[in-house]
């Protein structure tokens, strides 16, 4: 297998340092034009919550360096969908278009990767 | 096999580096090969030289030092986990005038590549988390 | 692929492993995680078949958790590791 790299982020923003530390490494990956894949999960997914204005924490805006992960080659998100039901959130509550991992699509969505790296 | 070890807790308040030691040496028991090991997020505080467990307590930062340098290991600490954290090394303080520098022997500063480099170099990445 | 999953607490960590498992995986439970192993949790049974549990012996017995399934060492934590093809941490 050609190696490519899933991150995954289980943690929610600001409080501490996980959710910006996973996406930092996600981006160094993708610098390394390896494939990488940021897939949120758990409390992850409260990263990519619209309306977020975090300036009077202040910390960094997660939300907005999630939009722009394009710009270093990494083109979708991938959410874990059950992380989003079991929290009442729905798809036009996030801050953007993510790709839906159903329960049965997890596993095997996974172990398409060489590496997986959680944070 | 190789391995990549990453140690992403403190040691006063995780498990993490303890059960990573514990690990590791039964790696290198086994002939195992480290390629790398990366501390980031709170495991940069392992690197510490200035913290002084209780005498009865095991002195964490103390045994990973010898152990790195027993079996010279390259262990990467991530330079801006440990920036934020308050572990520096000499060139570190310098260049940010900081009043003093705590890196211990046998770690390097560097960037969070080493961690990629270290996860697609090994056959396996073994993370302890906080 | 089977994957070596870690857990190392209870709640979330443990949720998504189990999220995450396919048959032919094995969980093992060290540090906190031991505490899956308490009756009245039962996140384990949601277990798919042919995946195997082991729990950290060190762990379990500084807890005092009984240890209900099988109980490891550090030595076979490293040839787990070789047996399956990845290794995933949670926590």
């Amino acid at each position: 297998m050609s190696q490519s790299v899933c991150i995954i982020s289980t943690r929610a923003p600001y409080s501490g340092q996980s959710a910006r530390e996973a996406l930092d490494a996600a981006l160094v990956c993708a610098s390394y034009d390896i494939p990488t894949a940021l897939l949120l999960m758990g409390e992850g997914v409260f990263q990519l919550l619209q309306g977020q204005d975090s300036r009077h924490i202040p910390r960094k805006n997660i939300s907005a360096m999630l939009q722009a992960l394009p710009l270093y080659g990494i083109d979708s998100i991938y959410v874990d969908e059950r992380s989003l039901l079991e929290r009442g959130i729905e798809a036009s509550q996030l801050c953007q278009s993510v790709t839906m991992l159903s329960q049965g699509e997890l596993p095997t969505f996974i172990r398409q990767h060489s590496k997986v790296l959680n944070f | 096999m190789k391995f990549a070890l990453a140690v992403y807790g403190a040691p006063a308040n995780s498990q993490a580096p303890q059960s990573a030691l514990h690990f590791a040496r039964a790696l290198v028991a086994q002939g195992h090969e480290i390629v790398r090991l990366f501390f980031y997020q709170d495991g940069v505080n392992t690197a510490t030289a200035i913290a002084q467990p209780p005498q009865d307590e095991s002195d964490l930062p103390a045994q990973w030092q010898a152990f790195i340098q027993e079996h010279q290991l390259d262990a990467v600490v991530c330079i801006a986990a440990a920036l934020r954290r308050g572990v520096v090394d000499l060139a570190e303080a310098k260049r940010y005038q900081l009043p003093g520098s705590n890196l211990r022997d046998g770690y390097e500063l560097s960037g969070l590549g080493q961690l990629v480099d270290g996860a697609l170099l090994a056959d396996r990445v073994v993370t302890f988390g906080a | 692929m089977s994957i070596l999953h870690t857990v190392n607490k209870t709640g979330q960590p443990l949720a998504l492993c189990l999220r995450a498992v396919s048959s032919g995986d094995s969980v093992l439970l060290i540090e906190d995680g031991v505490y899956a192993l308490m009756s009245a949790d039962q996140s384990l049974s949601m277990l798919p078949d042919r995946c195997a549990v082991f729990v950290m012996d060190t762990d379990a017995m500084a807890r005092g958790v009984p240890a209900s399934v099988e109980a490891i060492d550090y030595d076979r934590f490293v040839t787990l590791c070789t047996e399956h093809d990845q290794v995933l941490s949670w926590f």
